[in-house]
């Protein structure tokens, strides 16, 4: 009978694959209507026609209505509105189709109550073998008796079936012998023969292999328990314990090895991540962005965490390879919330928190600062400005750092709806964010839709599709850094002057003699208007075909578009714009990255020993930039701002840059595990970039990886302690290309002179090329355990690794007499060697819950080898003096400078020291370092590393009753910040306002050996004086929570209400806002601060409800 | 069996599409620049050439950073200046008492600079002789490219001494390590640039004379510094007078007038860099002003640079030169907000 069908709809399909799959759905649908009660035979059953002659679909009609019997049939295939006559009234159904098929050409069979039409061209009328059906039920469980809805029930080799309602009973009918075959979500399922028992009573058994955590990794995903990489991941319930605006906050804490710097505190602010430490000099040290298999997102900020389902951090080689040329610096792989099959769930979340600045700078009041500035002009042998009554009584004593900032606001809302049956699933979603920061004016507003869909069009096709909208605009007030921006101008403007005087103007510190000009904060905040408008669509569409059994063939299509556009307007009320009258800039940019993925994998279980799950693959990726930019000076009035260029008398001359690259791979990897115990993989990826030279354009990286299962040998039997116990072994070659385009090749560059009081443009020497420009190489090997204890209520991961990047990108210093300064080469080693643990541990476990996680892992960095001659590099950012360098034998993150002994007390101490023959009692003493009389940059030395010597972790959950607790406490320790401050804000008064440790400061009466006497002159060198203590332990959130009891309400799944608070304590010496600092971002900037954004501490409550 | 042949078919054609690589692909097609192998084709381009190297120029009198600039590498060693109290500035303090330190960055720059000028130069001989276009403007575009090669050289030569002398363009990274050359090598290289150029320079005031563009006279008062320098007296004294009698150039009447904007690319000026405010600006008269005082309106006063004491008090009361260089009286001091 099986057969008989398969071959009646082969027929009817006709070999063509998309009538197939819809005559299949045609067919379930049908059959699937019926199966209860007796089946009749179309023989037996008799039927009286309304009237003699109708059309067909008259005819199935009335037969539906007036017997069991359901017609299927082709829609196509049938004419429905041709008339049929009958001859008798009375008659069975069979004799009734016996005359309908004669008119009609078809012929017809029923099988059950189903009567198939099938268009032959000649007439038979059939009843497919005997139906000898008896009506079931059943009753379907789990292990511990609690009965499991939802669960289906199948008659094996037939379409007919049905799903168990809320109390797991079920009832079909189906022939005796006939095999059902029950099944659910995370269960094992189970075949029941039909015998002679009509209520079945049926225990599922859980499926430990579906219940595991499935690890989604480059191009697939394996269960965790046979990862043989090192892999973090981040789970959906710890993502969203926080309140987040950037994704990549979700990882700080949480990873061994993977350190997350929150380095601008401004709302929408970047974040920096290294992963095992810093590979690279010239290159990007930032990991690999994957978004649903969307390759090198760049960043996370257009990414709404409320979509996240998981994030996946790839660390070792082994894991990391299979992303080639890009994997270098670790892989984070993240996946939205999909649609579950089941009834719809729909989401809302809503977050209302408020915001205000963590820490304050101590700086002088007013009359203090008068006070030191006439010391200082004393000192110098010019005339003090201030009288003693200005002192005493000064006019006005503003509190800039209260003035410049606020309480800020912040809303975040987000409607998700998910779900979806076996044929489809959808997970939709909106959010909604509007972010505050707490210097005025500074806000993100984000809105972002998401739409992800799954159909399986076939048992063997599935099309997905991820897309997401992201619109995001940002008055950004963090630009500029080290210029006088507002975060700067909060610290250095003078307390005596007001905000605004009483004609309205803006006070600027040149309206103070000898001040170095800056316009006062809170005119920076208010008047100049800088707005970056994002909008950012990521859209990816996959096709997964299963050709033969195991095979699968996927074709995915993915492209990340990306516009950007800036308006910045700084007006004539600004003293910095207020002879240039005014400054309008507009610039845009547009961006567009496509791929294209094309990978087979095969997955079969061979003799049941042999696990074997292997892909290949061919991927295509070209990212193309465009942007243009225009700006003028000499505006008539301030109010066109910059939507009027055109209105300025100045224009400068517009801009634009376009380029592109591309990259071309193989990637193949196969995993291969024998006795669910010995676990193999071997990955490989060969990459093409067009960044790199002629005659190097593709590199290959491969890896393999061992892991041991050793709690399942048999030599682990009978002991409970040990609950589970793998070792993971890995090594491999991954890459990194992130420079520029165009390095290889040589150029022109652009060169502006005046001739005859003209502008004229010259095209003279750029670049020369370097056509052996190729990828820099990491090679790591890793060794890592996986430990559970007693059930696995304790559960350690241990894993050291070392690296070593070779051929670094260098931007390699050429000798000046070249006419050029530097050129990409490969030259320079660096390695990274580390420990990372990672312990997670259920305390308690009763009504009362008590869980810990907490991750430690210390690096170590050093540079092997730089250039040809070793020289040392300085790689700035580079201040007055250098603050950075690269040393072969030192770690990267090295600071520069001179080393402070204290102050000098008097002229012998001056005439002792020798070195500094012009230095006066209460002046800085440096030292010597070469001893050669003289304080120059021979005296220069290492004095400060910006690299953590270890990071942790420490998570604690606790959940009674309704009530869950989390408390994440985060830490960095070991780290030097270089804090540029001091030069500004101790060593050069009278141009600005300064520290309020300068009450301290050196005088014959108190013989202070830290802070210098104050004087007119000022002392730039950086020194251990600018070196601080980084180290710091963050109270980085506290979230309680409060789970309602809604048993019984239909209507309502969850709802919960929370409050939290982020960064709720900061442990460190720093003197700074924040030591999780990096003003000038990129490579060296970590840890470097010139007056950055101050941090915030957040306060949060947050409404979820699950309907 | 019908349908497995078709299903291989597809794997293959997906396949067979996919390992399909074209060299193409990976090919770096710049539109924003161009290489020096497309360039160097016209008249338009050997000018564009030359331009260039003429831009090098003013970086040696445009900022640093904090009011620093590069000639200060010559003004502050001198008995004429002093660097400025209370200005944040390491570097040129040091000049100022004689520490010749080689991270300074003036020394560093001055001699990044000048290679930077020199291979610019290096690169329209290289080239632009190899051009199709009128010989005319061949020519003077190469006097050109001698006469700033020269320029650079003479700077270099008088500062440092033996340098490398390289009188052909960089093109890539082999033999990029230069030695130095003796001191007379650089001066028969300057003094054959500078003979190279006069020939082929319009005369200052013709029609072919541009401000900015060097002259046949700036070659040749070039030429007689150089002579000077060597302490050759007479060849200097020759070409001196060659310039003075060419009728090209005249003094002004009034000593100050020189150095008045108003009388900018003067009759009195062989040679001078060019700036304007809104294409290519340089910040050189503010390092000159007391610091802060509100005295100018286009940019901040940096008070870098202050003349010596014992320099002025050099002069005598009735020197006209000391009106004329020296601002007396610092301007009013805008009043204290009160």
């Amino acid at each position: 009978m099986k057969n008989k069908l398969l071959k009646a709809i082969l027929m009817l399909s006709k070999g063509f694959l998309y009538g197939l799959i819809l005559q299949m759905l045609l067919v379930n649908f049908a059959s699937i209507m019926q199966a209860k009660g007796q089946y009749k035979r179309i023989d037996e059953v008799s039927i009286r026609l309304s009237v003699p002659s109708m059309n067909v679909r008259q005819f199935f009609k009335e037969i539906e209505r007036k017997t069991p019997f359901k017609f299927a049939y082709d829609n196509k295939k049938l004419d429905k509105s041709q008339l049929l006559v009958f001859d008798s009234e009375l008659g069975t159904v069979e004799e009734r189709l016996q005359v309908a098929g004669q008119q009609l050409q078809v012929s017809f069979r029923q099988m059950n109550h189903t009567i198939d039409v099938v268009p032959t061209g000649q007439t038979v009328v059939q009843v497919m073998a005997e139906v000898e059906l008896r009506p079931i039920t059943g009753t379907v469980t789990d292990e511990n008796g609690e009965p499991i809805p939802g669960a289906t029930v199948l008659v094996e080799g037939t379409n007919t079936g049905t799903a168990t309602d809320i109390d797991g009973n079920f009832s079909l009918d189906a022939e005796e012998g006939a095999v059902l075959l029950v099944s659910f979500i995370g269960y094992e399922s189970q075949r029941i023969t039909v015998g002679n028992q009509s209520n079945l009573s049926i225990t599922l058994v859980e499926d430990q292999a579906s219940l595991e955590e499935v690890v989604v990794i480059g191009y697939g995903t394996v269960n965790k328990s046979d990862l043989t990489g090192s892999v973090g991941i981040v789970d959906s319930e710890l993502i969203h314990s926080r309140p987040l605006t950037n994704a990549a906050d979700a990882l700080q804490g949480r990873i061994p090895g993977v350190q997350v710097m929150n380095n601008s505190a401004a709302p929408g602010g970047n974040f920096s991540i290294r992963i095992r430490g810093s590979n690279s000099i010239s290159a990007t040290n930032e990991p690999l962005y994957v978004v649903d298999g969307i390759i090198g997102v760049g960043g996370l900020q257009f990414i709404n965490p409320n979509d996240i389902a998981s994030i996946e951090v790839l660390k070792d080689a082994s894991a990391t390879s299979i992303y080639g040329a890009r994997g270098a610096n670790g892989v984070v792989l993240i996946s939205t919330k999909r649609g579950k099959v089941g009834k719809p769930q729909i989401t809302y979340d809503s977050q209302f928190g408020f915001s205000n600045m963590a820490r304050k700078i101590p700086m002088l009041n007013a009359s203090q600062y008068m006070q030191m500035e006439n010391e200082a002009y004393l000192y110098s042998g010019l005339t003090p400005q201030f009288t003693q009554e200005q002192i005493q009584n000064p006019e006005f004593d503003t509190d800039w750092q209260e003035e410049a900032t606020r309480t800020a606001f912040r809303q975040n809302h987000q409607i998700g709806v998910y779900g979806g049956n076996e044929q489809s699933k959808y997970g939709i979603s909106i959010g909604y964010l509007d972010e505050e920061g707490i210097m005025l004016n500074s806000k993100l507003e984000r809105a972002n839709i998401r739409i992800n869909l799954d159909n399986n069009l076939s048992d063997k096709l599935v099309l997905g599709t991820s897309l997401t909208i992201n619109h995001s605009k940002d008055r950004r007030i963090d630009t500029d850094n080290g210029g006088l921006n507002a975060s700067r101008a909060m610290l250095e403007m003078f307390p005596f002057l007001p905000v605004k005087y009483e004609d309205g103007t803006y006070s600027n510190s040149a309206d103070h003699p000898g001040g170095e000009g800056t316009d006062n904060p809170v005119a920076i905040l208010n008047e100049i208007e800088d707005y970056f408008t994002i909008t950012r669509t990521l859209g990816n569409l996959f096709l997964e075909y299963e050709v033969i059994k195991d095979l699968k063939v996927r074709i995915s299509g993915g492209a990340d578009i990306n516009y950007e556009s800036r308006n910045y307007y700084s007006p004539r009320t600004l003293r910095r714009t207020r002879n240039t009258r005014g400054l309008a800039i507009r610039s845009n940019v547009r961006e567009l990255s496509w791929q294209n993925e094309n990978t087979i994998s095969y997955q079969k279980i061979l003799n049941g020993r042999h696990d074997i799950n292997a892909m290949m693959g061919v991927t295509w990726q070209q990212f193309r930039h465009e942007n243009f930019g225009a700006s003028t000076r000499g505006l008539n009035d301030d109010f066109f701002k910059f939507n009027n260029l055109g209105i300025g008398d100045t224009p400068q001359p517009p801009t634009s840059n376009t380029f592109d690259w591309a990259l071309n791979s193989y990637l193949g990897r196969i995993n291969y595990i024998l006795d669910k115990k010995y676990l193999f993989t071997v990955s490989a990826r060969m990459d093409g970039s067009s960044k790199f030279g002629e005659s190097n354009k593709y590199g290959f990286f491969p890896s393999g990886a061992f892991a041991w299962r050793i709690s399942d040998e048999g030599f682990m039997e009978g002991q409970e302690i040990i609950s589970d116990l793998k070792l993971r072994t890995s090594y491999g070659i991954t890459g990194n290309q992130e420079i520029g385009v165009f390095n290889s090749i040589s150029s022109l560059a652009t060169y502006t002179y005046i001739i005859d009081g003209q502008r004229t443009i010259g095209l003279g020497p750029g670049r020369i090329p370097n056509p052996d420009l190729r990828w820099e190489k990491t090679s790591q090997g890793n060794i890592g355990l996986d430990i559970g204890l007693v059930n696995n209520r304790l559960s350690l991961t241990i894993d050291a690794y070392y690296k070593q990047t070779n051929d670094l990108l260098l931007n390699a210093p050429l000798p000046y007499t070249t006419g050029y300064e530097s050129i990409f080469r490969n030259i320079g080693r660096v390695e990274n060697r580390g420990i990372e643990f990672m312990i997670s541990s259920v305390n308690v476990d009763r009504d009362f819950q008590w869980n810990t996680d907490a991750n430690i892992s210390f690096n170590d960095n050093e540079v092997l080898e730089l250039g040809a001659e070793g020289d040392d590099i300085f790689p700035g950012p580079g201040f007055v003096t250098q603050t950075n360098i690269l040393r072969v034998g030192q770690p990267i993150g090295s600071l520069w400078g001179w080393t402070r002994l204290g102050i000098f007390q008097n002229e012998e101490e001056v005439l002792t020291h020798g070195a500094q023959p012009n230095a006066q009692p209460g002046d800085i003493i440096y030292l010597d370092l070469n001893e050669d009389g003289v304080i120059d940059s021979q005296d220069q030395s290492i004095i400060g590393n910006t690299a953590p010597k270890y990071n942790f972790g420490f998570i604690n959950t606790f959940v009674y009753k309704n009530f869950d607790l989390i408390i994440e406490i985060q830490g960095v320790q070991g780290n030097d910040v270089m804090n540029l401050n001091p030069i500004v804000l101790e060593d050069r008064q009278t141009q600005a306002n300064s520290y309020a440790t300068l009450l301290d400061r050196w005088t014959p009466e108190n013989p202070s050996n830290t802070i210098a006497r104050v004087r007119k002159n000022s002392d730039l060198r950086l020194s251990t004086r600018h070196v601080e203590d980084g180290s710091f332990i963050r109270g980085r959130n506290i979230s309680l929570g409060y789970n309602f009891n809604l048993q019984g309400k239909e209507w309502i799944n969850t709802l919960k209400v929370f409050a939290s608070a982020q960064n709720f304590f900061l442990i460190s010496d720093y003197g700074g806002y924040d030591p999780e600092v990096s003003t000038y971002g990129g490579n060296f900037g970590q840890g470097i601060e010139f007056s950055s954004y101050p941090t915030p501490r957040t306060f949060t409550l947050g409404l979820s409800v699950g309907l | 069996m019908k349908n497995y042949s078709l299903k291989y078919i597809t794997l293959f054609l997906i396949l067979s599409l996919g390992f399909a690589g074209c060299d193409e692909f990976l090919e770096e097609n710049p539109e924003t620049f161009i290489s020096p192998n497309a360039y160097y084709r016209n008249a338009e381009d050997a000018q564009s050439a030359i331009n260039a190297v003429y831009a090098i120029l003013p970086r040696f009198y445009q900022g640093i950073a904090y009011g620093e600039s590069v000639f200060f590498t010559l003004e502050m060693p001198s008995d004429q200046a002093d660097s400025g109290t209370g200005v944040s500035v390491v570097d040129q303090d040091r000049l100022d008492a004689y520490i010749y330190d080689p991270a300074i960055r003036h020394l560093r720059l001055w001699w990044q600079y000048s290679y930077q000028g020199i291979n610019a130069a290096n690169s329209v001989l290289y080239y632009v002789p190899e051009i199709d276009m009128s010989e005319n403007a061949k020519a003077r575009i190469l006097s050109e490219a001698y006469y700033l090669r020269a320029y650079f050289y003479f700077d270099l030569v008088r500062l440092f001494g033996a340098v490398p002398l390289t009188v052909e363009p960089t093109l890539n990274i082999s033999n990029v390590n230069l030695t130095r050359e003796d001191v007379t090598v650089i001066y028969d290289q300057i003094i054959q640039d500078l003979i190279n150029a006069e020939h082929h320079l319009p005369v200052a005031g013709s029609i072919e004379a541009e401000h900015g563009r060097a002259t046949k006279g700036a070659a040749s008062t070039l030429l007689a510094k150089v002579y000077l320098t060597l302490e050759r007296w007479e060849e200097a004294s020759n070409k001196a007078e060659e310039v003075v009698n060419s009728g090209a150039y005249q003094l002004f009447d009034d000593y100050a007038d020189a150095f008045d904007v108003e009388n900018k690319n003067g009759k009195e000026h062989i040679f001078s860099i060019q700036f304007e405010r809104t294409i290519n600006s340089s910040n050189f008269h503010a390092w000159f002003l007391p610091r802060y005082r509100g005295i100018q309106a286009n940019t901040e006063e940096f008070g870098a640079i202050l003349p010596n004491m014992e320099f002025y008090n050099s002069y005598s009361d009735d020197d006209y030169r000391k009106a004329a260089n020296f601002i007396q009286v610092i301007p009013q001091l805008m009043d204290l907000v009160s």
